[in-house]
């Protein structure tokens, strides 16, 4: 799952490490710490502080009422709330367990001295502290504060920037080792879930799911690349095939992948696109390669590879893959439909027949490329063209011509639908100024409007938003 | 209502003959093939069992599948279905006690209505949102009963227990013997017809929600075509909590829709998790369809879960037909009379302005009574009872004085300490529903947290279409748009300062914030849009902004210091004070002095207020931004991207408040909040 990320109540890490020299820098001339506290009351209105940033202030703020005009009791008091409360919060969430650790262990296991928890014992259950020790281990409490959460603000700042710098990282072994880690147990979590319905177990083989489908979207979304890491997946799981190779196992073996295919779907970006890729591209290589010795073996991996495909094309019509479906499908049939490749042209017709859409589309292109199929036995195997564009029927329509010149028509095929792709760039851009100019007009009067009445009014604004994060304006 | 899941541990008492029955079932439901390739040749995915491979499918559009019939009396009562002891076979729980044969059920290819016919005690359990109309005999869900030819809408996703369609008696609404049945057998025909809220898209937003949407797994469903919006489900290995309430909660709800005493007034308490909103709603059905109520009026004071309203809300509503949505899904189907944003999930941290709101809640719902309007009220508590939760409790009896008290679970002792001696208001002691907070909880499947549903309400509210002015008054069906994220919709601008400002004034709840601060504690947050008449001298809001500001307008911003008016927090007395509703301010221009405002209000409307001559003024309670709606995670990277700058102090493009960084941008020890954990136990409890 891709995860969101954390709400903070700092707009960015600046504003943080802003109050950090506010709350620490001794600065003879200026005192920043009463500023810092303003600050950290907004803060506090937005939503929950770090313990680390409520406690600070509210030692902070005990220090700087500490004068010799407040009463002595009250000083007291609020230090050792304080106190309480920065002993506990620390402490409290330590508690790991069902049943409650001693506090000098939790303290200890996290670096606290000893003496807080005293502190705290003392003004929780016996009497006041006197003001001498409150006054000590207030200061000392700042003290671990800047030494374990504030000194690592800037550190942290730093390490953020040299790592979300670099941008995506390079596939390296370790991370090709680590997919095919994951994917091993994936397989082995759902030949051993087989069969099991008892509710714990299947609970966990759940958790276990989710685990591999969270670790692997992490790697895919931050390798520079995804091929590699698609063809481990496709070359070294989902298309070996059983001891059997019976065609009848590969429904057990696509049902057993379908959960980590729409969950990569549905969290990596072009994931499902990539994954269409790196089968179609297999078929190709299977068709090359057998070629001259069409062994047994190479006709039933491609058939193999044809039920994965047909699979995943029923997936997508189903609306189960692909939130874009209606492109990946085009550009799928469309790839198919040039290949030149029996499997692709079988993978394009059931595709046509399963959508009427399609079918208004591309059955004419596809009857067309399979008769030019049939008619040349032995073709050249085009590579797949990578980009393709859909309503390229209006131009085969017209073509019912059916000269034997069937390779030239597939590439006027392929022409049009460049020409259409690049007409209908220009068409947006025309769109688009055409949006600006009209905005500019309602922007003029809108302003018209308003620099006459002055009204007082809530207005919306006009048509030409731009999406902007939250909180800028 | 117990959402009794089928697995419950909890064995009920079965007769000996149920029990065979029962045991028949199963072993029936065993020994029906499963049948793996539906359609013969090309074994496909079964359309609207995502995720679930079906054990058996019966597929209803092919007529030459053979079906599968049962005698209904070979059917065993209801009551013993839900109870089913053996927890580690694994069969599938019948969920819908409804068998389906090529009579019952059926589906219109042109009108793409499915009809079904139900015999009286056959149950029939629907996942989705849908339209059910009643073509002849009497029908009841969650409470609300329909007749022949009444229809409602439903919203069942499975964050909650699923309401079940049952035959039912003749409603007591009319007196008029319908004629015979024409299907003399069927007790009960209805069809059912998809609908769109807009609902079905959250996971747009929020994908965390996607899933509430489906069947629950390895269920077996009525194939539904794909383009319906609801799932009928019959069985399921994965439990599946359908409504179902306790036995002794029907004669309660009955008695109190009768009409002898009207209007009557009733009170809910309970602790959490025990059903208090689940009683309500039920009855409140009930009342509208099964009494000689037209109208029922409900006073919602549980800011953490409120029926109606996003969290943070205590609310009075006027509702005329029933209701049958989660309660994220029904804004829109209520007239909310009055509301106030008390700006807490709970009573807890303001308990007096808590308190003060519901009173003047409950004047509204007296000054409606007055006028004329016979209306039951309704009122809803937050689980709260103990220490000084039962104390506001006392004191909300003592102003809502009620004719009837609920009480669910375990509460005789709170009923002997709040309630007034000898003032003749009649008690209600129930069984809470479920066992305590096993209620919403789904073994093995995805829970939601009280916090979880509070965030989906959130989502929702600000996800809404906004309505146009005029229809602000009267319901209408909540109608959803998840197509765009916040942050690409344009908001509206409001202008603070200057003689064209709209803002008047802006409060930030229970913190001192320095003025110029301001804007770093409001900036993308929630905040409240407040109304008081421009005139009500009486107001101390009107008062204060007179002394302090004047005719001065380019003071800015016309904030109002915490602890002004009533001593108990900075928000806007309940008095004089109308909530309109919630805004997200999306961003600040300061040089123009105008504020980006996000709200499911339409322009319209507000500025309709504004002719009306009310003053707006913004308030900050503690109301939570969920992350989804500050980020668009299907533009996840392009976040990353933008954090990119915040090294070097940030650009335009990168995402204030948000953190991006894996395990988190600062990692020092209290890095996180303090999060209090209440379940630990001492050593001494170990030995127990």
């Amino acid at each position: 799952m891709l995860q969101p990320p954390r709400l903070t109540v700092w707009s960015s890490i600046d504003d943080l490490k802003h109050l950090k020299a506010l709350l620490y820098d001794q600065n003879p001339d200026y005192d920043g710490r009463p500023q810092a506290l303003e600050i950290i009351r907004a803060w506090s209105s937005r939503g929950r502080l770090p313990h680390a940033i409520e406690s600070t202030s509210h030692l902070t703020e005990c220090l700087l009422n500490d004068t010799p005009n407040q009463s002595e009791l009250l000083i007291r008091m609020s230090y050792s709330t304080a106190i309480c409360r920065f002993v506990n919060g620390l402490l409290d969430p330590a508690q790991k367990s069902h049943f409650a650790v001693s506090m000098y262990g939790l303290a200890q296991e996290l670096g606290l001295p000893a003496s807080f928890v005293d502190v705290r014992h003392a003004a929780t259950h016996e009497a006041l502290p006197p003001l001498g020790v409150l006054r000590t281990t207030c200061a000392r409490g700042l003290d671990w504060l800047w030494a374990n959460y504030w000194e690592k603000v800037e550190v942290g700042g730093v390490v953020d920037a040299e790592t979300v710098g670099k941008g995506r990282e390079v596939v390296d072994q370790e991370r090709v080792s680590r997919v095919q880690g994951l994917l091993e147990r994936w397989e082995t979590l759902k030949k051993s879930g087989q069969g099991r319905y008892r509710e714990a177990s299947k609970r966990k083989e759940e958790r276990g799911e989710a685990n591999i489908c969270a670790e692997l979207e992490v790697i895919f979304k931050k390798s520079a690349g995804m091929d590699i890491l698609l063809e481990i997946l496709v070359h070294e799981h989902l298309l070996v095939m059983d001891d059997t190779r019976s065609m009848m196992s590969i429904y057990k073996t696509t049902e057993s992948w379908r959960p980590l295919i729409q969950d990569l779907d549905l969290r990596v970006e072009e994931f499902t696109s990539g994954l269409f890729n790196t089968f179609l591209e297999a078929m190709q290589e299977v068709e090359d390669t057998k070629d001259e010795n069409k062994d047994e073996f190479a006709e039933s991996e491609s058939e193999y590879t044809y039920q994965w495909l047909e699979f995943l094309i029923g997936l997508v019509l189903k609306g189960k893959l692909a939130a874009d479906s209606a492109s990946l499908l085009d550009d799928v049939v469309s790839r198919c439909i040039l290949s030149r490749n029996l499997w692709c042209l079988r993978l394009a017709e059931y595709a046509i027949g399963q959508s009427t859409l399609l079918e208004t589309k591309y059955s004419q292109a596809c009857t067309m490329a399979k008769k030019q199929l049939t008619a040349a036995p032995k073709p050249a195997s085009n590579a797949i063209s990578k980009h393709t564009n859909p309503n390229l029927l209006a131009a085969l329509v017209t073509n019912k011509d059916s000269s034997m010149d069937l390779d030239q028509e597939l590439e006027d095929f392929e022409t049009k639908l460049r020409s259409m792709q690049a007409q209908r760039e220009q068409w947006g851009l025309i769109k688009k100024l055409e949006a600006t100019e009209k905005t500019k007009a309602n922007l003029d009067t809108s302003a018209l409007i308003t620099n006459g009445k002055r009204a007082a009014k809530f207005r919306r604004v006009e048509s030409d938003w731009t999406p902007r994060p939250m909180g800028i304006a | 209502m117990s959402k009794r899941t089928s697995d419950s541990k909890v064995k009920a008492p079965l007769s000996a003959l149920a029990a065979r029955r029962l045991r028949q079932q199963q072993l029936a439901a065993q020994a029906e093939p499963s049948n793996p390739t539906p359609n013969g040749d090309s074994p496909s995915i079964t359309p609207g069992a995502e995720a679930a491979p079906v054990l058996h499918s019966k597929d209803i559009s092919g007529p030459s599948t053979p079906l599968k019939s049962r005698s209904p009396s070979a059917i065993p009562p209801k009551e013993t279905i839900d109870s089913a002891g053996d927890t580690d076979i694994d069969i599938p729980r019948q969920v819908s006690n409804f068998v389906q044969t090529e009579e019952n059920h059926g589906y219109d290819t042109q009108t793409l209505e499915t009809t079904v016919k139900l015999r009286r005690g056959e149950t029939f359990v629907i996942q989705g949102e849908y339209r059910v109309s009643v073509i002849s005999g009497n029908i009841s869900i969650y409470g609300a009963i329909l007749e022949t030819s009444a229809s409602i809408d439903v919203i069942a996703p499975s964050t909650q227990a699923l309401p079940v369609i049952e035959c039912a008696p003749k409603s007591k609404k009319r007196k008029v013997e319908k004629p015979a049945r024409k299907d003399g057998e069927y007790d009960a025909i209805f069809s059912l017809h998809s609908t769109q809220s807009g609902l079905n898209d959250v996971g747009r937003i929020c994908p965390r929600f996607d899933r509430i949407w489906k069947p629950p797994l390895t269920s077996t469903v009525v194939k539904s075509k794909a383009a319906d919006s609801f799932t009928p489900i019959l069985t399921a290995i994965q439990p599946t909590p359908v409504l179902t309430i306790p036995p002794s909660w029907q004669p309660t709800i009955t008695t109190l829709s009768s009409t002898k005493q009207s209007p009557k007034s009733i009170f809910i308490i309970g602790g959490k998790s025990v059903g208090k909103s689940t009683f309500g709603r039920y009855l409140l059905n009930t009342l509208l369809t099964n009494s000689q109520q037209s109208a029922v009026a409900y006073l919602d004071l549980d800011p953490g879960q409120p029926s109606f309203t996003p969290p943070c809300i205590l609310s009075l509503h006027k509702i005329t037909s029933p209701v049958v949505a989660p309660s994220f899904a029904t804004f829109g189907s209520t007239e909310v009379v009055r509301q106030h944003h008390v700006g807490y999930i709970s009573p807890r941290e303001d308990p007096k302005y808590y308190l003060r709101c519901a009173a003047d809640l409950v004047r509204e719902y007296r000054r409606l009574v007055e006028q004329g309007e016979k209306l039951t009220l309704i009122v809803n508590t937050c689980g709260w009872i103990k220490g000084m939760g039962r104390e506001l409790l006392q004191e909300l009896i003592a102003v809502c004085e009620p004719t009837d008290v609920v009480g669910l679970g375990e509460v005789d002792g709170v009923f002997a300490e709040i309630l007034p001696e000898g003032k003749g208001v009649k008690r209600h002691l129930l069984e809470a529903a479920g066992t305590g907070n096993a209620v919403g909880n789904i073994p093995g499947s995805q829970q939601f947290t009280p916090a979880d549903l509070r965030i989906l309400q959130t989502i929702a509210y600000f996800h809404q279409r906004s309505k146009v002015s005029g229809d602000s008054n009267g319901s209408s069906s909540p109608s959803f748009d998840f197509e765009k994220h916040l942050t690409a919709i344009p908001p509206l601008i409001a202008v603070y300062k200057g003689a064209a400002k709209v803002i008047h004034g802006i409060t930030i709840l229970d913190t001192g914030i320095a003025p110029d601060l301001i804007f770093t504690g409001l900036n993308a947050t929630i905040v409240s849009v407040k109304m008081v008449k421009k005139d009500d001298r009486e107001h101390p809001a009107i008062r204060y902004l007179e002394d302090v500001y004047g005719e001065n307008n380019d003071v800015t911003p016309p904030y109002i210091p915490a602890n002004q008016f009533d001593g108990t927090s900075g928000l806007l007395p309940a008095e004089g004070t109308v909530t309109a509703g919630l805004a997200i301010v999306r961003g600040v221009d300061e040089g123009n002095g105008e504020l980006q405002l996000l709200t499911p209000m339409h322009e319209d409307e507000i500025n309709g207020y504004l002719e009306d001559g009310y003053r707006i003024l913004l308030c900050r309670g503690r109301d939570e931004m969920p992350v989804y709606l500050m980020w668009d995670w299907r533009d996840g990277r392009a976040g990353q991207k933008g954090r990119r700058g915040t090294g070097s102090g940030g650009g335009v493009d990168k995402m204030p408040y948000l953190d991006f960084v894996d395990g988190g941008e600062v990692t020092g020890k209290g890095a996180k909040e303090w999060k209090v954990r209440r379940n630990i136990m001492r050593r001494g409890q170990q030995r127990r």
